[in-house]
């Protein structure tokens, strides 16, 4: 990350600023990818559950009710917005809502497989709406592969065609990729993919524990494909753009006092309009229907509860030898162990062999 | 690839009769009294000093640069010449970044 970036993050939490929002626009989604952590029912709600939603007042943010608390988040001073779900294109009103926030001059990514509603038009229409970059997760070279973990047949060409489509039109792609056992052996066709296409990367060893995925050990790989893989990526680190997803912009925090930035200068929306510090954090500090942005940023006991948190608090991390390879992450900690102290088990295991390969181990 | 900015040998200001306007494709916000812009063309990350935040925000199709100076040189108390000079140099570099764009000069 740029030390201007870092600066900007740093202003904005001491101006009291959620700088970066993630913004999770719906949980349906039209992939069955076998890592995700969101629940099945929310990725494929039936009549009923969304029924049940309705009813809890839960249901899923109107498109007007998106476009208020846009109004809110600019005003409270975010700029960096990105959309995700789910997939962002279930939702009909998906450009309504783009348009709405460039409207607005939020510097826009959008998260999305890529696999449905994009065409020449809606290309042409994001190009001149202007957003910053769209992130796409794409797990292996091969379609054989890459289909392995979405769970749907054809899904790779439709990816790879919005790849063409983005790219043609000069738009900033990123493709994101969950090293998994079951793709472990891609990393590399993905570099070469990229620099065809001249892509972003971003890498990630981790395979997130939170939520609707109840057990990813099957997933996660071992120690010496974890060598191999940052044997890897060190070697190929300075001369691709390829961005170390263990080290990511938004859950960064530079005050030397914060775990990262969740609370401080970043936070999460969900598409039921439930606000926490971030994605991985499951503490709902408020929810837009009953409150304002502000007053949960401001004032919610939750939320001033996490933002107390300090490095020092968290066991082990404040003796940690090598904080710097650490992308430590509270909400991966809470999955693990039910509170936000204990140092979670991959991201240990990750910085250990990280830096004794960059010992020559 | 490190992303340079657009240099397309852009019109310069010629006066202070001219009206500017932001770049759309642009996104910002104002922290306290600085601005922080994003050319999504290319990323690049721009903060703004105090004055040249008040040229970013009165580029607005309507307010000439004549006006910017007037701004400047109350709300700074600096001698005109002065205001003039950091006005004109701000607005022309950002014209050639493609930020600025001028409307009508």
């Amino acid at each position: 990350m740029s030390s201007l970036q870092e600066k900007i993050d740093k202003r904005a939490e001491q101006a009291g600023i959620p700088l970066s929002v993630h913004f999770d626009l719906t949980y349906r989604c039209n992939l069955q990818c076998i890592h995700c952590y969101l629940h099945k029912k929310d990725r494929y709600p039936s009549q009923y559950y969304k029924r049940d939603l309705e009813q809890q007042g839960r249901s899923e943010l109107k498109t007007q009710e998106v476009f208020d608390v846009l109004d809110q988040l600019a005003e409270c001073g975010t700029l960096f917005l990105t959309f995700s779900g789910g997939e962002i294109f279930m939702r009909s009103d998906i450009m309504e809502i783009i348009e709405y926030a460039r409207a607005k001059r939020f510097s826009l990514s959008l998260m999305t497989t890529g696999t449905k509603g994009f065409s020449e038009d809606i290309v042409n229409k994001l190009f001149e709406i202007g957003i910053q970059a769209v992130d796409m997760s794409l797990y292996s070279a091969d379609p054989e592969t890459h289909e392995s973990v979405t769970g749907v047949p054809g899904s790779f060409r439709k990816t790879m065609r919005t790849i063409e489509l983005l790219r043609e039109k000069d738009i900033n792609v990123r493709v994101k990729c969950l090293v998994m056992t079951i793709n472990v052996d891609s990393f590399k066709s993905i570099v070469e993919l990229a620099e065809k296409y001249y892509l972003g990367i971003g890498f990630d060893p981790i395979v997130s524990s939170i939520g609707g995925i109840t057990d990813p050990k099957h997933l996660i790989i071992n120690d010496g494909q974890l060598r191999e893989y940052y044997k890897f990526f060190d070697s190929i680190y300075n001369n691709t753009k390829v961005v170390d997803e263990t080290i990511d912009p938004n859950c960064e925090d530079h005050s030397g006092d914060n775990p990262c930035g969740a609370s401080h200068h970043t936070c999460y929306v969900s598409p039921y309009g439930d606000i926490r510090p971030c994605v991985e954090v499951p503490t709902v500090c408020g929810n837009v229907r009953k409150q304002s942005v502000k007053d949960i940023w401001d004032n919610s006991e939750q939320m001033m509860e996490f933002r107390a948190i300090k490095l020092k608090d968290l066991r082990k991390c404040g003796d940690c030898p090598n904080p710097d390879y650490c992308r430590r992450c509270v909400g991966q900690a809470y999955a693990e162990y039910g509170n936000f102290f204990d140092p979670p088990t991959e991201f240990c295991r990750n910085v250990k062999i990280h830096h004794e390969v960059l010992q020559g181990g | 690839m490190i992303p340079s900015p657009h240099n397309y040998n852009l019109p310069r200001i010629k006066g202070e009769v001219v009206y500017l306007v932001q770049n759309p494709k642009t996104a910002y916000r104002t922290i306290k009294d600085e601005s922080v812009i994003v050319d999504l063309n290319n990323s690049l990350l721009y903060s703004l000093n105090p004055i040249a935040s008040i040229i970013w925000e009165m580029s607005n199709g309507k307010t000439d640069i004549k006006q910017m100076v007037d701004r400047v040189e109350n709300e700074f108390d600096v001698e005109r010449s002065v205001a003039k000079n950091d006005c004109m140099e701000f607005a022309d570099d950002f014209i050639q970044k493609g930020l600025l764009i001028i409307l009508e000069q």
